[in-house]
């Protein structure tokens, strides 16, 4: 929660730098329905709906959520084509029906343009305690079941240039620290990313762009002491995404989205006394869709729907059924641009 | 131009390196383990004098280790017995009394069979049985010269407790060496005995399986024990153990227990509210409790497969998880200085924890 106060203080100061440009912002409110919050395979919701405790304090496997988020962005300095912004955002999210998850995103960026699609961009993201659910803590019990949350501390560098004539592309690498709780930090994780992307804009109907990232992370769980939960979990990562935007010639919308991403995760470890890890594979794919529509000159709809799935692959089948799951979420967000300028 | 391209990118290395978390620490102990004695056969049971492991080490009978040097000293698989040499079935109870030189050994549910063994010797004399078929546990007191007095959990006779003193006979110019009960008696209990310890000056306790844990009280060693009271716990109390404020029982799949000595008293003999340490505590529910050792604030519950568990025992009424380490299947522990000696299938282990 200190990182998010620092971020917003921070933020606060630097709007007050004697730039004389506007500080851009956008208030917004999402409200949204997640069927699968806990991420369940089939076999753990039967599990689940026995055993109260596992539920951590939830009594449905979906719920409704909502999300308060503020950004905005102001240009420091401005020279010519050269120019140095900072933008940020905060955002508070609560799960009504489950009652642990509840958690606050802020982050930070600092760009320096140095002309048209040419710049380079440091980004810093905080996603503080975001549960997950309750698992047995295998360090002191066999059965007791403790929440688990982790904290993400993400940091990228990105580096934009255009490649020719509406077609750009960016380039960056990042450090995220995924930090749990405890009693579960034995599955921290450091991950190592780089990142390729490239944008095309599409005349007289939007844009489209690829991505590639490659990553990996590094436990030191299996380092530590001897313990019943000191494995390996370590994995390599290679994901795609294919967002398609469609803007123009569109009946009452303002935007219709597309976008595919899907993660293939390897797991390091190969000590058979860590059948869950082991051997293992999966493959996350999401499929979004969102529509968007500008009601007025500074409010903005959307909605989106997404639908996920993990398929895991382990020699273990009931690794398989156990990690597998399926997941709905809808949201519709409202945005408010808002322009604060004393100068 | 150089100057802001050097200070930018000194800013972001320095935005970068700030904007690291720490991950956080748990607050569980760790272990090292310093060595692992690989002896003959499981160890499954141990008892330390000074820096001598006496090792019952099952079908391979009795191993003697010393545990600074790590190095086997000796190793006895059978004894002498009426000039017939007979070898260990299962040896699963060891106790040393280093005042009169023995060493008292039982297999799995037979009597105790005491040996005579100075430090150097390079065999274990047998001398006699005592006590009686199915004996779980027992622990005895050197008293007076040639004398000590043992105390044990009897699965159908309840405790057993006697002096034994030594008696030496010369028949046709053979020395007969043998120690007689010369007092002592039996007290029956409902309960099946599984277990005993005692402090040889205040208290015995005796794990009493089903119906739970009882305390005995003495004036002195070798004075008529006194049943204080019987506390029922979940499961079957098989280990106990005494500890300044109260007795800890391991109670198979229940756990374990702390249970204060007030609480061995009739109700209106216990002080209200109890003292800080002094309430009866069910603790480890989840685990399957075989033995517990105590030592510094420290509890070592011995989990079978699952190995070792330790716990904060500063205050007992409130144990403090600190962690479960598998180390192999282990039968029992003790406490070695600040060291932990396990009993394992792997081996007598020596451990250091780390807090």
């Amino acid at each position: 929660m200190n990182s998010l106060k620092l971020t917003f203080f921070t933020f606060l100061i630097l709007s007050y730098l004697p730039a004389k440009t506007p500080f851009v912002y956008t208030i917004g409110f999402t409200g949204g329905y997640d069927n699968n919050v806990m991420r369940f395979s089939e076999d753990e919701f039967n599990i689940a709906a026995s055993n109260a405790q596992q539920m951590g304090g939830a009594t449905t496997f979906d719920s409704f959520v909502y999300k308060l988020g503020v950004s905005g962005n102001k240009s420091i300095w401005d020279s010519e084509k050269k120019s140095f912004t900072l933008s940020g955002n905060m955002n508070w999210a609560d799960y009504k029906h489950h009652p642990e998850k509840q958690y606050g995103a802020g982050g930070l960026d600092a760009t320096f343009k140095w002309g048209s699609y040419q710049s380079v961009k440091y980004s810093v993201r905080h996603l503080n305690s975001f549960y997950l659910r309750h698992y047995v803590d295998r360090d002191i019990s066999t059965r007791q079941l403790a929440p688990c949350a982790f904290t993400d501390r993400n940091q990228s560098v990105t580096l934009t240039q255009k490649v020719i004539r509406s077609m750009w592309t960016n380039i960056g690498v990042g450090y995220l620290q995924r930090y749990y709780e405890n009693p579960f930090n034995e599955f921290d994780l450091d991950i190592i990313y780089i990142r390729g992307k490239i944008n095309k804009k599409i005349k007289k109907l939007g844009s489209a762009s690829f991505q590639v990232e490659r990553g990996s992370a590094s436990s030191q769980s299996h380092f530590l002491p001897d313990r019943p939960s000191s494995f390996n979990r370590s994995y390599e990562t290679m994901e795609w995404y294919l967002p398609i935007k469609i803007k123009k010639g569109l009946p009452l919308l303002n935007e219709l989205g597309l976008s595919l991403r899907q993660e293939n995760r390897i797991y390091a470890a190969e000590d058979p006394n860590d059948p869950l890890h082991a051997g293992r594979n999966h493959l996350d794919s999401k499929i979004d869709l969102w529509i968007k529509k500008k009601m007025s000159e500074s409010l903005n709809i959307t909605l989106t729907g997404r639908y996920r799935q993990r398929e895991t692959e382990s020699s273990y089948n009931w690794v398989t059924d156990l990690k597998s799951f399926n997941q709905l979420q809808f949201w519709c967000k409202m945005e408010w641009d808002l322009v604060y300028d004393r100068y | 131009m150089i100057d802001i391209k050097k200070i930018g990118f000194t800013f972001m290395v320095l935005t970068m390196a700030g904007a690291c978390i720490e991950p956080n620490t748990d607050d569980l102990w760790s272990i090292t383990i310093e060595s692992i004695m690989q002896t003959d056969g499981y160890a499954r049971d141990v008892t330390i004098d000074e820096n001598t492991a006496y090792v019952a080490a099952g079908q391979f009978g009795i191993q003697i280790w010393d545990l600074t040097s790590q190095n086997k000293t000796d190793g006895f698989r059978g004894y002498v017995e009426g000039g017939t040499f007979l070898e260990f079935e299962d040896l699963a109870i060891i106790r040393r009394d280093s005042v009169n030189h023995l060493i008292f050994a039982s297999e799995s549910n037979k009597d105790v069979k005491i040996f005579h063994y100075a430090v150097g010797d390079t065999d274990i004399s047998y001398r006699n049985t005592i006590m009686s078929a199915k004996t779980k546990d027992f622990i005895s007191f050197p008293g007076n010269a040639d004398q000590f007095i043992m105390f044990a959990a009897d699965n159908d006779d309840g405790m057993k407790w006697h002096t034994y003193n030594l008696d030496t006979t010369d028949i046709f110019g053979i020395d007969f060496i043998t120690w007689t009960p010369s007092g002592g008696n039996e007290i029956y209990t409902p309960g099946k005995s599984l277990g005993i310890d005692s402090d040889g000056v205040s208290y015995i306790v005796m794990a009493v399986d089903q119906l739970g844990v009882e305390l005995y009280a003495i004036d002195s060693l070798g004075a008529d024990p006194i049943l204080v009271g019987r506390v029922d716990t979940e499961g079957n109390a098989e280990e106990v153990t005494l500890g300044a404020l109260g007795v800890f029982a391991s109670c198979d799949d229940a756990g374990a227990y702390f249970i204060p000595f007030q609480d061995f008293q009739s109700e209106s003999n216990r002080l209200d509210p109890a003292p800080i340490g002094e309430s009866m505590r069910n603790f480890a529910e989840d685990l399957t409790v075989d033995h517990i050792a105590v030592n510094n604030g420290i509890a070592a519950l011995s989990l079978g497969a699952k190995g070792v568990a330790l716990y904060d025992v500063t205050n007992p009424s409130q144990p403090i998880e600190k962690g479960i380490f598998p180390v192999g299947y282990t039968y029992k522990t003790q406490f070695w200085g600040n060291k932990l000696v396990v009993c394992s299938r792997e081996g007598l282990q020596i451990i250091t924890i780390d807090q």
